[in-house]
């Protein structure tokens, strides 16, 4: 089960960019490609320089300080568990 | 040996004076049991055509030599460290036969492969001094408004490969060559225009084609992020499994850097007076 202490790990496949403020994700493995909004890409953003979802929550807590801490723990597991299912990150 | 001086692609863009030449050299024999791995392509040209390499494509380190055969036509043998193509007749073969299948695709493959330039299967045309470009789905109407264009004395960049590269922060067009199809015919290169853009140009905007039905207006909307992305992920052409993250975030920068427009265009010949006006008048916008 996702946890916040699981560390998970983006494949060398998966490439990213950004298009008109929208997050643009290719996993080049299978050509597939996938568009995240603003918060999207800065939950992205912050997991790809802490692949410990412990440090991502702390970061994103500080960040979206006026949200509720649970709703970002919730939305940071949702958020992952996604990407999970797309094959866009591993978990370790 | 056989030279192509006739195609712009060949020339080196950045002094336009020093042209570059690639070697295009019939041979007697190719050995394809040295690229063991073979890439085939479809295509509506009714011929088999392969691509040999020694590495998979997706893998490999070395794709300086491959071989591209339509079968029982002619094989080519590309050697990036030569900056030579070798060819050998098969039993169909004749010039007309080879030069269609090297300016479409052979040459195409070349550049994609060394990273010289990205290519978009689309139309495009000269307006005051820019490349404006034309792509959609097949039968969107691209030929037929190239065509439009070319009548009304507008320079022709390509008939249907373009192909961009950046120089700086800047995308710019090179002309392919100088054959325009008005229709589509399998295996032709089409005529020869008197206009066309040798040198190179700076990429201004792209049209995406979305036929719509008679009746309806002529309109243009802009396409944004994932959209635009998606649009000109579709038009690239060259879709081999090579140089992925470089070809992404080329294809991302252009995004950004460019604006597309979604061009609805209505089914119906007498109104292409109306297009090319309206294409002309919202370009001189952008211009301003």
């Amino acid at each position: 089960m996702l946890t916040l202490d699981t560390t998970i790990h983006i494949p060398e496949t998966v490439f990213v960019q950004t298009v008109d403020d929208e997050t643009i994700i290719l996993d080049s493995n299978t050509q597939e490609y996938f568009s995240l909004n603003v918060v999207g890409g800065i939950f992205w953003e912050v997991l790809q320089d802490y692949n410990q979802l412990t440090k991502a929550y702390e970061i994103l807590k500080e960040h979206f300080d006026d949200a509720g801490t649970f709703q970002i723990e919730q939305d940071l597991l949702d958020f992952v568990e996604a990407l999970e299912e797309k094959g866009l990150i591993k978990i370790v | 040996m056989t030279k192509y001086y006739g195609y712009t692609l060949l020339k080196e863009f950045i002094n336009k004076n020093e042209s570059y030449y690639l070697n295009i050299t019939k041979i007697g024999k190719i050995i394809i049991d040295d690229f063991p791995f073979c890439h085939k392509f479809h295509n509506n040209q009714k011929r088999q055509i392969r691509l040999f390499t020694k590495d998979d494509l997706s893998l490999a380190t070395d794709r300086s030599q491959w071989i591209f055969q339509v079968d029982g036509v002619v094989t080519f043998m590309c050697d990036h460290i030569k900056d030579s193509i070798y060819y050998k007749e098969e039993k169909n073969y004749t010039q007309k036969l080879c030069e269609y299948w090297l300016k479409h695709i052979v040459l195409p493959i070349y550049f994609t492969m060394n990273g010289k330039y990205y290519f978009f299967h689309a139309g495009a045309v000269m307006i005051d001094n820019v490349c404006v470009a034309f792509t959609g789905d097949s039968h969107a109407g691209k030929s037929t408004l190239t065509d439009f264009f070319i009548k009304k004395g507008h320079p022709m960049i390509t008939d249907d490969k373009l192909p961009t590269f950046q120089r700086e922060n800047r995308f710019c067009v090179v002309g392919s060559h100088p054959f325009h199809r008005p229709y589509r015919a399998t295996e032709e290169l089409g005529y020869k225009v008197e206009k066309f853009v040798e040198d190179s140009l700076l990429l201004s905007h792209i049209y995406i084609l979305c036929p719509v039905e008679a009746h309806e207006d002529v309109t243009i909307q802009e396409c944004k992020g994932i959209e635009k992305f998606q649009e000109l992920h579709s038009a690239s052409e060259v879709r081999l499994p090579i140089r992925k993250k470089e070809r992404f975030e080329y294809l991302t920068n252009l995004a950004n850097s460019t604006k597309v427009f979604y061009l609805n265009v209505p089914r119906q010949l007498e109104k292409l007076e109306e297009v090319y006006t309206t294409i002309l008048e919202h370009s001189k916008t952008l211009k301003e």
